[in-house]
């Protein structure tokens, strides 16, 4: 490039020596041409001091000034400026600018000649230093980059490749066991801990078991403790109060304390006439009979045996193994009955035909609220025996389930309430459902149950919250 | 009423789902603290009495029995030695029983029949566990083990063919379908144990729990936060509930406060319908009869068995 530059400036220095010499060449000429009558157009060779003016700015710009010639002539011609222009832009440049521009003016024409010559040689001159300076810059560039990627060469093999030498080297270096007697030692050192954690997590659970079987044990002992406990309180309460009662009453003589006291021994309980809830009225008790009961032993009796290790009376070694167990079971005569929540069942009537265990008291000692039970008596028709029989309503109905009739209520109000019922402030849907299932229409009651089903399978498959 | 006298402490009683007039018992002796058990089979007479039919002794205790869903013959028993004892009513007593399944490593609190497909049946127990069985097969279905401590109840529901309830003493109830190893629903229902629990039979998704705290709380397992009522009045831990065949909102309950009490949960006032306090024992056993509405029966620790209709003295 610096060949280049020189190449171009040497081409136009003697390109601008001939057009220079040129330029002083054409004024003798022209002058003659005055005289004589050789008519050739020679243009103005005047200097325009304008666009010298112009090109001395330009010149004397510190940027322009760093650049080299060729491209401030360059520059310039473009602008459109002669080379006189040109060269005595060129003159005036290393001048200081406070030079009037009417000095060169006259003196261009003279000192062109002169002017001209040293120009070029001073135009190479700068063009020779600047390709010094450029080359001595490029040399120094040249060698800052040189150093630099030497320098990061060394880092980076500082960094990367003397480590994998080491490693190499360490590898070659210590690598006298074979891989096997490696391999063998890992093995042998993996099963000894394998092993060791086994028996260590046998001997854990094994633990575990025994701490867990006797907390069992001692819960158990704990729970049977307390019920006799409980048990025996119990019975302490009953002989306060019956002792309190018959005190109150002042049949206490001194005989009957005695028959009492007597008796006390003996652990023979007494009637449950007393109540525990204070809400109930307390029933008069019952009139003290020991044929009533059993002479068994008393639970916390059996219990302190057991804790003794005596073995109470009257245990039986039973076998009751089964004598073949693969024994199939005796053929089924009879088909499984619907259920009543499956297929609706009425109730039976308590008429004077039926069993003990179907007759039932007219009016019942049933509090108002049982008012459900009481009325679906009322409604239900008479069977014909004894003997299960289903009603019409069942074989109509078949398998489908009739949601009870409703119940009428006493009170007139209530009715209403429950129909009516105004939401509660915390309530779900299904809740509600629910809610109003004892009490709502056959219509809600079938949908409701519907609905019931389909989010049971959601159930399912809800996890623990 | 007629009264029934046993030869030991009542547990259970469970009315056959074939016929009306039968009545299946479970006796232990000693209380069931130690000493052998025996599994009645009462009949109603039209006379005005219950008599035996026909009783299995068994080595240990019994706590709680079922009757088979799809055999009228079949009955099933669970006993305080960790074994189900499974008896055939129409066969001789020497040839009984035709199973006993040994699984369970401790007491068998409670056994249940499936009430859709009537094919299987349900054991929990003190080894806090409850499995699935069935006849024909020599071992377990299925064993559910979620619970931290004694399972004390297992229920099917009486319209899903795979979905059934556990009532534990860790506190919780559990709703589980057969096809999962985990349980569906966990409801932290009580404070303290939860003895018993049942399905209501007309809302599939309403269930019922009694427990050691004295009250028995009404659930929905759609809104399982928060129990839709709590019924209190019980005077002692809650034994066993169950919801009437025949009402939808009614549930008996027994208790250890010795009395037997019928509820409505959706009474607009007072819940407690009527209380009975025939038994002079921790009364463990209740059941209310399909065929029949309004028969009660009721077993305790002082070895009767009574029946009797709601709204009428049991000792009358």
């Amino acid at each position: 490039m610096a060949e280049a530059q020189v190449n171009g400036a040497a081409a136009t220095a003697p390109a601008a020596a001939p057009p220079s010499s040129a330029a002083p060449a054409a004024p003798p000429v022209a002058a003659g041409d005055d005289k004589g009558d050789n008519w050739r157009f020679i243009p103005p060779q005047s200097v325009r001091e304008d666009q010298v003016q112009n090109a001395v700015n330009f010149l004397s710009h510190p940027k322009v000034k760093n650049s080299p010639v060729v491209y401030r002539r360059s520059f310039l011609e473009r602008k459109g400026l002669t080379r006189e222009e040109i060269d005595e832009a060129f003159r005036r440049v290393p001048d200081p600018p406070s030079t009037t521009s009417a000095a060169p003016v006259p003196a261009a024409p003279t000192a062109g000649p002169v002017t001209a010559v040293a120009l070029p040689a001073q135009t190479a001159a700068v063009a020779v230093v600047p390709r010094k300076g450029a080359r001595w810059t490029q040399v120094v560039l040249a060698i800052g980059v040189l150093s630099a990627a030497g320098a990061g060469a060394a880092v980076v093999t500082k960094t990367y490749l003397f480590p994998r030498m080491k490693a190499w080297l360490r590898r070659i270096v210590l690598d006298e066991e074979s891989s096997e007697q490696k391999k063998s030692r890992l093995d042998v050192e993996a099963s000894k801990a394998s092993a060791a954690l086994t028996a260590a997590t046998t001997e854990m659970a094994a633990l575990v078991r025994e701490l867990v079987s006797s907390r069992h044990e001692e819960r158990r002992y704990f729970d049977t403790v307390v019920k006799s406990m409980e048990a025996q309180t119990r019975e302490i309460k009953l002989r306060l109060d019956t002792l309190i009662q018959l005190q109150k009453k002042g049949n206490i003589t001194s005989s009957e304390t005695n028959v009492y006291k007597a008796q006390v021994p003996r652990d023979a309980k007494d009637s449950t006439g007393v109540a525990f809830e204070p809400a109930r009225p307390s029933s008069a008790p019952y009139s003290f009979d020991p044929d009533r009961f059993a002479p068994s032993a008393k639970y916390s009796e059996i219990l302190a045996m057991v804790e003794r290790g005596e073995k109470p009376p009257g245990i039986r070694d039973v076998n009751d193994k089964p004598p073949n167990p693969t024994q199939p079971a005796s053929n089924s005569m009879l088909q499984p009955k619907t259920k009543p929540w499956e297929s609706h069942v009425p109730s039976e009537n308590g008429a004077s035909a039926q069993p003990w265990w179907r007759q039932r008291d007219g009016d019942a000692k049933i509090t108002e609220n049982s008012v459900k039970i009481v009325e679906m008596e009322d409604q239900d028709t008479v069977s014909s025996d004894g003997a299960f029989s289903a009603s019409p309503q069942i074989e109509t109905a078949g398998r489908a389930w009739v949601p009870p009739p409703v119940p009428k209520t006493i009170l007139p109000g209530v009715d209403a309430a429950i129909r009516h019922k105004s939401p509660s402030p915390v309530s779900y849907p299904s809740y509600d459902n629910v809610h109003s299932n004892g009490t709502s229409t056959d219509n809600a009651e079938g949908s409701s149950s519907s609905e019931i089903r389909e989010s049971t399978s959601e159930v399912t498959v809800e996890e623990a919250e | 009423m007629p009264a029934f006298k046993a030869a030991f402490n009542g547990y259970s009683v469970e009315f056959s789902p074939f016929s009306e007039t039968l009545l299946a018992v479970a006796t232990s002796q000693n209380f069931g603290i130690i000493g052998n058990g025996r599994q009645y089979v009462l009949q109603l007479h039209p006379s005005g009495g219950i008599a035996e039919l026909c009783s299995f002794d068994t080595a240990d205790g019994l706590y709680d029995c079922t009757w088979a869903e799809d055999n009228e013959h079949i009955l099933v028993s669970a006993s305080a030695d960790g074994s189900v004892k499974v008896w055939d009513t129409a066969l001789p007593r020497h040839a009984n029983p035709i199973r006993s399944f040994e699984e369970h490593g401790h007491e068998v609190n409670s056994v249940d029949w499936n009430l859709v497909r009537k094919d299987c049946f349900l054991s929990s127990a003190w080894d806090d566990t409850a499995k699935l069985w069935a006849i024909d097969a020599p071992r377990s279905l299925r064993t559910f083990a979620e619970h931290s401590y004694c399972v004390y109840t297992a229920v099917w529901n009486p319209r899903h063919a795979d979905v059934f309830l556990t009532a534990s003493g860790d506190c919780t109830l559990r709703v589980w379908d057969v096809r999962d190893p985990h349980a569906s629903l966990v409801i932290p229902g009580h404070q303290l144990e939860i003895l018993a629990c049942d399905w209501s039979k007309y809302n599939e998704c309403v269930l019922v729990s009694g427990s050691v705290d004295k009250t028995i709380k009404v659930w929905d397992v759609r809104n399982p936060r928060r129990e839709m009522s709590s019924l209190q009045g019980h005077g002692y831990a809650v034994r066993r509930v169950k919801f009437s065949p025949h009402h939808a909102s009614v549930i008996a309950s027994c208790s250890y406060d010795m009395t037997v009490c019928m509820w409505d949960y959706m009474a607009p006032e007072d819940a407690l319908l009527a209380r009975y306090d025939h038994h002079t024992e921790f009364a463990i056993g209740i059941d209310m009869s399909p065929h029949v509405e309004g028969l009660l029966a009721s077993t305790a620790w002082d070895e009767t068995v009574y029946v009797w209709q709601h709204g009428m003295d049991p000792r009358a």
